[in-house]
């Protein structure tokens, strides 16, 4: 079938579509093949299994039991405690992750001094090795760390931070640190393709500078943001790592997290109750994310086409 | 242009493909039936098994302590035992003398001096049965002029007047006689060449040729602060041609001795320690001197082309593992120069390398078998099988391999003399086929195998293999991997730490034993103690059964407790605070550890509610564990070295009770320490009913082999009279689960005579004794019928397993760390450990 265009000065075009040929498909599937293949065996048969997992009472046995699992652990307080606190710190870190990158990305676009110097600065954490990481907040936020420290030295009480209220607190700090470098080198780019002409027919036409970011930057930007938010969705998941260095199997209850429960609920060999989760949290990650391909494309959709 | 495209298509395509090939293909190492493979068929069996047959050794005098193979020909020593307790070597003829008694200060003095000579003493004796100590070379022996039954200036319980009749009674002092022998391989042939050395000091550790023919003794002299060594060179026959001394040219360390010695065929010579190894060229000059980095030596051997090899074992990087590497050593730059990783995590002996025949540079042995390694394709290949082939891995020393593939080797048998042995590869046409039953456990001790070989002899139908998990990097990720690969062996072997029967019974993995002992002919649950039973059965079904147990409990004085059986918290914590005020502690090392442990090690179940996960560290009860345990010492600043010991602190009441692991010796000896004076209190808990069982072992078989009667008939061979009877000989005193072989321990620790039991093994009256420093002793003779009363009564009135719960202890260890130190309140802390414990229960539930 033709699609047919029409140019500025009225003439049509038609543009077929090319077949492939039969020899040109299989080779393309030649050449697919062995990353087909490795996707399969690594990522979705393991899924499949896991789903069967899911609805059998332990692997032993292997009997159907439905919904069983899920029910049971929806009724699971260590699962709730774990899905509510990992929602609570997603909810915070990444949006901090997005807006603060973005800020520090509009900043470093400007023409200011040591520019070069202030973004090594901000990328050098991604460098750090996590055990590294772990032992400078060790040190400061231990209960004889730095930052008693000089909460003492104020006249303050020292408190343990990774044992108390504040503890998702310190790990918001930990996540933000190690990952707004990054972020921020992704914004960079995207705002150096934006397209130069179209700012400055703004600039012409007395668009301030807010206006401009508002209006024609994050439009452009849209789907950087996008990116950036489900990576930093994805590493705040990772965050457990530097957590359970931190802290252990069993944290304070405000750093108990998800994949604490699924590590931990590995280690006891309760794969159906393991499986559950894993399926749980896919689905809501498969939403989250869905809500955000929306949202990005209702409001890029002016520079998207 | 058409063809360039072909051509370009074509090159993409057949990356693409080899691509595809390397992710699909790529493997690791690439041996062939590696150590840590289970074998899971017969013909794998059948592949790896060799006959056994005796081989007729006679002409000699005494039994063999040592033996190697030099060039073709059995050189072994032997060693003649008078017939009275032994308790010196060397050579000289055997004969008993009597010495007068040296008064206690000059005794005192004497074994100090004794005790250090003794520190190089091995166990390579022929008596002793460890699998650590076999050595292909000569063994390492040791000189002790005699020893003295020392008790020091206190003699504790003692009288005066046994005192004097102690000093009196004469020390007997024993000598015993070395030969040594040289035999064909076959056995025939044995003549008796001079003993090298007369010096009732020298000690012969190793054996070997030089490049000129004579033979070359290595001999240590162990009875001064460090040992001496010298090479006693001696003609074909023995006779001493010319000694030379060593000692300033070979240092192998204040602590260290000569484990492995051997000539290779440019005539150096190797001598290693487990840290160092020195080569001597031919005129015993010093021309290389290797150590071993990470690690230690374990063995040292010559391959098929006569390379010097080094076994050494490095740290896996986890400090509970190590692995094991083969490095070849450049005799003449005197370095390593290759490095080949064994699939092993450690060698089994001294003389575990021996020189390959046939298709293997060298083979090595390990606990499962014998494997040849091929250098060119670093490749390890599994020989043969020590329980596929019916051999006890213990006893084997002498280890040589023959040209036709065959290996003989000496043995201790059951009757305490040596043997030699010849393994043939068996047809496997003649192997039997039999079902092959897996047997897996975190660790399977001698015990076990041994039995899995008694059992594959007399059963027609089965065949037991084992599966050690130990020899994993981690252990319980590789079980937890085969459990969700649905490889679990058909037995299941369990422990009380970390594969514990209540783990595998939330999965379902085990089966209920109690339909098979019904229908069993042999086996019923009235042929167990009924207490035990009533402990282990889960939901009146029985899943799993094990072979002996011990009681865990806590002793104190009845007068002061007078008939309690049991208290909770607050009546220990009110008692101990009462006894502080008089200077008594409840515990021998007095730390915060060793309170919060005691308090609750037993009590867990107090606090965590599993049906509906409520936990209650936050009351009241458990603040109080808290700020009694902190009334403890701190752990890090707790001088460790002057302690009271516990049966002197008991005896001048400065302690009041005491943690013990109860068997029938352990009552007696508590009993005599509180001087007859003794109750069990056992740990304070709310249901004031804190006496344990801990079981250390435990068999159950997986809910869905497809083997069930063949590893039912495994089991029931652990748990059958006979079967019970031998085990329990292994295990010391712990107290066996079956009526009647408890019955035989009950009458074998009462007897005041020696008999025959009725499997024809001799007993001996009951003879212990416990020593703590120079001043306190016990000695232990025949149980009284009041201890044994004592003993039956605690027994049978334990029917609860042992709670223990390592995560949850861990917990609150950690967090208790802050309130110990100040920096929390004990409001705090318990709030912690609720919330932190919360978690681990409700996810677990």
């Amino acid at each position: 079938m033709a699609k047919v265009f029409t140019t500025d000065d009225g003439k049509e075009i038609k543009v077929k579509k090319r077949h492939h040929s039969k020899n040109e498909k299989i080779a393309e599937y030649a050449f697919l093949a062995p990353s087909l293949i490795g996707l399969m065996i690594f990522f979705i048969l393991p899924f499949f299994v896991i789903i069967y997992y899911s609805g059998i009472d332990n692997i032993v046995n292997a009997e159907f039991v439905g919904l069983d699992n899920f029910t049971a652990l929806l009724h699971n307080s260590a699962f709730l405690d774990a899905a509510k606190n990992t929602a609570t710190f997603s909810a915070i870190a990444v949006p901090l992750a997005v807006v603060i990158s973005l800020i520090m990305a509009v900043i470093l676009e400007k023409e200011i001094p040591m520019r070069s110097q202030f973004r090594t600065f901000f990328l050098s954490p991604m460098m750090v090795p996590v055990a590294s990481v772990v032992l400078i907040w060790q040190v400061l936020f231990d209960h004889h760390g730095v930052i008693n420290e000089v909460v003492n030295f104020f006249g303050g009480t020292a408190t343990d931070w990774l044992e108390s209220d504040y503890s998702q607190l310190v790990i918001v700090i930990l996540f933000l640190w190690k990952n707004l470098g990054y972020n921020m080198i992704l914004f960079m780019s995207a705002l150096n393709a934006i397209p130069k002409d179209v700012l400055e027919v703004a600039t012409l036409d007395s668009a301030s500078v807010l206006q401009q970011f508002r209006y024609i930057k994050l439009r452009y930007l849209s789907s950087t943001i996008l990116f950036v938010a489900i990576m930093s969705l994805i590493n705040s998941f990772k965050v457990f790592r530097e957590v359970y260095l931190l802290t252990g199997d069993y944290p304070y209850d405000k750093l108990y997290m998800l994949q604490h429960f699924m590590n931990n609920t590995f280690q006891s060999l309760n794969y159906q109750k393991l499986s559950a989760a894993a399926i749980i949290m896919a689905l809501v990650m498969c939403v989250v994310i869905g809500a955000l391909f929306y949202v990005e494309n209702w409001y890029g959709r002016d520079v998207e086409g | 242009m058409r063809r360039k495209e072909l051509l370009k298509r074509t090159g993409v395509a057949m990356m693409a493909v080899c691509m595809a090939f390397s992710m699909t293909g790529c493997k690791k190492g690439g041996n062939k039936n590696g150590n840590n493979t289970a074998l899971v068929s017969m013909d794998e069996i059948k592949d790896v098994t060799f006959k056994e047959t005796d081989v007729e050794l006679t002409g000699y005098v005494g039994e063999i302590s040592s033996a190697k193979e030099i060039d073709g020909k059995l050189y072994f020593i032997t060693v003649e035992y008078p017939e009275a307790d032994v308790n010196t070597y060397g050579p000289g003829v055997g004969k008993i003398e009597e010495v007068k008694r040296e008064p206690l200060a000059t005794a005192a003095t004497e074994a100090e001096t004794e005790t250090s000579s003794e520190e190089g003493e091995t166990e390579a004796q022929s008596e002793e049965t460890s699998e650590d100590t076999t050595e292909a070379e000569i063994s390492e022996e040791t000189s002790a002029e005699g020893s003295t039954e020392l008790t020091g200036e206190d003699y504790g319980e003692m009288s005066d007047e046994d005192i004097s009749a102690q000093e009196e009674e004469p020390i007997q002092s024993y000598v015993m006689d070395y030969k040594l022998y040289t035999a064909n391989l076959d056995g025939t042939d044995v003549k008796e060449l001079t003993y090298p050395t007369d010096e009732p000091t020298d000690n012969i550790v190793g054996i070997d040729k030089t490049a000129d023919g004579d033979l070359i003794f290595l001999a240590g002299d162990y009875s001064s602060e460090f040992t001496k060594y010298k090479f006693i060179i001696a003609d074909e026959n023995g006779n001493k041609k010319n000694e030379i001394d060593i000692n300033s040219t070979v240092d192998m360390g204040d602590d260290s001795y000569v484990s492995n010695f051997f000539v290779d065929d440019k005539g150096n010579i190797v001598l290693s320690s487990d840290e160092k190894m020195f080569i001597l060229g031919k005129d015993y000059k010093k021309k290389g001197e290797l150590k071993a980095e990470n690690g230690y030596f374990s063995c040292c051997g010559i391959t098929k082309d006569n390379k010097v090899v080094a076994g050494v074992e490095e740290s896996a990087g986890n400090e509970a593992t190590t692995k094991a590497f083969v490095k070849v050593v450049d005799t003449d730059a005197g370095k390593f120069t290759d490095s080949y990783p064994i699939d092993t995590t450690y060698f089994q002996g001294s003389d575990s390398i021996i020189k390959g025949t046939a298709d293997y540079d060298f083979y090595y042995k390990t606990d499962k078998g014998i494997f040849g390694y091929i250098i060119a394709e670093k490749k390890t290949v599994k020989v043969l099988d020590f329980i596929a082939s019916d051999v006890a891995n213990t006893n084997i020393y002498g280890l040589a391999p023959l040209s036709d593939g065959s290996f003989i080797y000496m043995t201790y048998g059951d009757d305490a003399k040596s043997h030699m042995k010849h393994l043939i590869k068996a047809d496997p046409n003649e192997v039997a086929n039999k079902e092959v039953i897996t047997f897996g456990s975190m660790y399977s001790d001698f015990t076990i195998k041994n039995a899995a070989i008694e059992f594959n002899k007399k059963s027609d139908k089965y065949k037991v293999i084992v599966k050690d998990y130990s020899d994993e990097e981690d252990p319980e990720t590789k079980f937890n991997a085969d459990l969700a690969a649905g490889n679990i062996p058909d037995v299941i072997g369990m422990d009380s730490y970390s594969s514990t029967p209540d783990k595998y019974l939330a999965k379902n993995l085990l089966e209920d034993l109690s339909p098979y002992m019904e229908k069993d002919p042999d086996i019923n649950e009235s042929d167990f103690l009924p207490n035990y039973i009533k402990a282990t059965k889960k939901n009146d079904k029985l899943y799993y059964l094990a072979t002996s147990f011990n009681i865990s409990t806590i002793a104190a004085r009845k007068s002061e407790l007078g008939d309690k059986t049991g208290w909770d918290v607050k009546e220990f914590t009110d008692m101990a605070k009462e006894k502080e005020k008089s200077g008594e502690r409840a515990f021998t090392y007095d730390t915060r550890s060793s309170r919060l442990n005691m308090l609750f090690a037993q009590s867990s179940g107090d606090y965590v509610n599993w049906e509906t996960g409520e936990t209650k560290f936050d009351t009241d009860d458990f603040k109080s564990i808290l700020e009694y345990a902190k009334g403890g010492e701190d752990d890090e600043s707790f001088n460790w070295e002057n302690v009271e010991e516990m049966p002197q602190a008991i005896q001048n009441k400065h302690l009041f009770l005491s943690e013990m692991n109860l068997d029938f010796e352990q009552v007696e000896l508590y009993n005599k320490i509180f001087n007859g004076d003794m109750t069990f209190i056992g740990y304070p808990t709310a249901d004031k009913n804190g006496t344990y069982i801990t079981i250390q072992n435990s068999y159950g078989i997986y809910s869905k082999s497809d083997k069930k009667d063949g590893a039912w008939e495994f089991i029931k061979s652990l748990m059958t009279k006979e079967g019970q009877y031998k085990i329990s000989r292994d295990y010391g005193n712990s107290i066996p689960t079956r009526l009647d072989v408890f019955d035989m321990k009950v009458k074998a620790v009462t007897a005041t005579e020696e008999y025959k039991d009725e499997f024809g093994n001799d007993v001996y009256p009951f003879e212990s004794g416990y020593g703590w420093g120079e001043n306190f002793s016990v000695d232990l003779k025949p149980l009284t019928d009041e201890e044994v009363k004592m003993t039956k009564d605690i027994i049978n009135n334990t029917t609860k397993i042992s709670t223990y719960n390592s995560q949850i202890f861990t917990i609150i260890s950690e967090e208790a760390e802050a309130f110990f130190k100040g920096d929390k309140t004990v409001d705090e802390v318990a709030k912690i450990i609720n919330n932190r414990v919360s978690n681990y229960v409700n996810e677990n539930r």
